[in-house]
């Protein structure tokens, strides 16, 4: 009998066909969305089934999503987890693609990222690199993918290496890796990824930095907290098969949270702590207990700062030579 | 029938059930009154559950995998169904006639409601009715009432698919549990039930089926219970439906393993002894249990 790896829909009628569908969440969004659906035209030559999944938005979200053509669904106001659910759901195509109402492709990612499903049709999951771009899109950074070398599962938990917008997921994958969990609410791509790859799906790596991530560290600084949470839910997802005591998913899964950490450290938390010193020592280590009781990886960087800073110090002051 | 918006989508996983198949199928196209349509999975299926399936022609819509379990074929199901409302029909059960419209009529009474459940009627290997599961109506407080025991098989319950964002796929993890999992994860996410008066379906209790390990029922019911309970946050009424069904359970699998073979032995009086040294909680629930028991 010829059983593919893959669930196949055999017998099939009505409605247009797209090859992909690409769901956005959206919540209060009205200031991103005309410049998406505009990169979104651009990515693809053919068309694509667009679902904008509104989250209970209070501004014109659905009204600009229906103006440029998007398909519309109400969603359960759960958070971006939930609504991109219920863009599964709606979906009926062969791929599905994650995009974030304020994240945007490169011109023609999405045909590229389709050609490498049509060139090489076992795999499950084609992901690429990405770039950075600030609040007004312009590039910061590129970051092509990383291979996932024999074990995906294995390097995936070192770092979040796929992009949110830049894995092309066929759809019937996730009938075995369950689709996004609604318990976790940052870092659930990162989990996704981590249940496919657990799950056997076959991960293929397609050149370039396509998918375009806007970086607004401003927006992560209040949310390190639940970041970190969502980062260790992550990494808790188990193992494929066979890796319940395996001591690489052990070094792996501390790698991945000391990176984390790290991170969230550069990104948000020294800025909380307010380094260098001010308003006392005092205050510096009651702060520094507190995200440290929260966030242990980032022990060793508290204590490299306060050491350098220490000595900065005391080099101003005169007391030691250089 | 059409294919494009039906309000029910019956998804029918079938692995090593050609036999039967036809009759689970035939039970749901014989729905009337409705708008629905039958998905049906092939789990990688040794048997020809291929061409029983394909005989039908679009009537069904087919899919296949190479296999991976129900929770994945279920899954592949609903990701490869249209309808509004999802009812899982297992390859080996059927729905009684009118079954499909007397839950229309009950989505049309209550468009709010995230769940309908009604009875199942328990036929043996021979045809021949042994019982009737799920007629308690689990409505109000479903958290709870789910918690201390899985009310009915999975074809009773009908899903309001977008809940299922919420709630997410059929999970692995649980063994012969996994539907009840799911119910008790819609009834976390907030899901409300509602039992439906005129519905029935029909459950088949055949030997062999996975639900006749004693030890992996117990333990994987334990494991859902527990789960259910975490996401709750173990309020007072989790905590007191958790003591409930763990003294069933007990009080159910003691008496099984003793009488396995028809009649106590020494050798049924061992496997107990080996039993309870590896859950060594069971025999305390198991004397919590007589003892309420005794106070009444």
């Amino acid at each position: 009998m010829d059983c593919g790896a893959r669930g196949r829909r055999l017998l099939t009628e009505g409605g247009p066909s797209f090859a992909v569908s690409v769901i956005t969440p959206a919540r209060n969004a009205e200031v991103w969305l005309r410049e998406t659906a505009r990169a979104l035209a651009a990515a693809s030559g053919e068309a694509v089934d667009w679902i904008v999944v509104d989250d209970a938005s209070v501004d014109g979200t659905a009204a600009v999503a229906l103006r440029a053509g998007a398909r519309l669904l109400p969603g359960l106001s759960k958070g971006p987890s939930v609504a991109r659910n219920t863009g599964i759901l709606a979906s009926t195509t062969e791929f599905v693609l994650f995009l974030d109402a304020d994240d945007l492709y490169l011109e023609g990612a999405i045909d590229t990222l389709l050609d490498a499903a049509r060139n090489s049709p076992e795999g499950d999951v084609y992901y690429c690199g990405r770039t950075d771009v600030d609040a007004g899109s312009h590039i910061v950074g590129a970051i092509n993918p990383r291979p996932l070398g024999d074990c995906p599962f294995h390097s995936l938990l070192t770092a979040n290496s796929i992009p949110t917008n830049g894995g092309l997921v066929r759809r019937s994958a996730l009938a075995r890796s369950g689709i996004f969990d609604p318990e976790i609410s940052r870092c659930e791509d990162w989990a996704l990824w981590l249940r496919l790859a657990a799950t056997g799906a076959v991960f293929v790596r397609v050149e370039g930095a396509l998918a375009v991530y806007r970086d607004t560290p401003g927006s992560l600084s209040k949310t390190w907290r639940p970041m970190w949470f969502g980062c260790k839910s992550a990494l808790r997802v188990a193992g494929p098969p066979g890796h319940k005591l395996c001591w690489r998913c052990m070094v792996n899964r501390r790698k991945g949270r000391r990176d984390c950490g790290k991170y969230l450290y550069y990104r948000a938390i020294r800025q909380y702590l307010a380094f260098p010193v001010s308003g006392g020592l005092r205050a510096f280590i009651g702060r520094s207990y507190e995200v440290i009781r929260v966030c242990p990886p980032i022990l060793p960087l508290v204590l490299g700062d306060l050491v350098r800073a220490a000595w900065r110090r005391a080099r101003q002051r005169g007391g030691v030579k250089p | 029938m059409s294919l494009r918006s039906p309000l029910i989508s019956v998804v029918i996983p079938c692995y090593g059930h050609a036999v039967i198949l036809p009759k689970a199928i035939d039970s749901a196209l014989g729905q009337v009154g409705v708008e629905f349509e039958v998905v049906v999975v092939n789990d990688g299926s040794p048997d020809d559950t291929r061409g029983v399936a394909l005989a039908y022609g679009s009537s069904i819509t087919y899919v296949e995998q190479s296999n991976a379990g129900l929770s994945a074929a279920r899954n592949l199901g609903i990701l490869n169904s249209a309808g509004a409302w999802l009812l899982f029909l297992d390859a080996d059960d059927e729905l009684a006639p009118g079954c499909l419209a007397a839950y229309a009529s009950a989505i049309e009474a209550r468009p709010d409601v995230g769940v309908l459940h009604c009875l199942a009627r328990v036929v043996n290997g021979a045809g021949s009715e042994v019982e009737t599961f799920g007629t308690t109506n689990i409505g109000e407080d479903p958290v709870h009432r789910l918690m201390r025991s899985n009310p009915g098989p999975p074809n009773t319950y009908l899903v309001r698919r977008n809940l299922l964002a919420a709630a997410g796929l059929f999970r692995e993890q649980a063994p012969g549990c996994e539907d009840w999992d799911m119910w008790l994860r819609l009834a976390t996410s907030g899901a409300t039930f509602s039992f439906v008066e005129g519905a029935w379906v029909l459950y088949r209790d055949l030997p062999g089926s996975m639900s006749k390990n004693i030890e992996k029922m117990m333990r994987s019911a334990r494991w859902v219970v527990m789960n259910a309970g975490a996401r709750h946050g173990w309020c007072p009424s989790c905590v007191s439906a958790k003591r409930l069904h763990l003294r069933e359970a007990a009080a159910a699998a003691v008496p099984r393993i003793v009488r396995r073979s028809g009649k106590i032995s020494l050798g049924s009086l061992l496997q107990l002894g080996f039993f309870l040294l590896r859950n060594p909680t069971v025999a305390f629930w198991y004397v919590q249990r007589r003892v309420a028991h005794r106070n009444g």
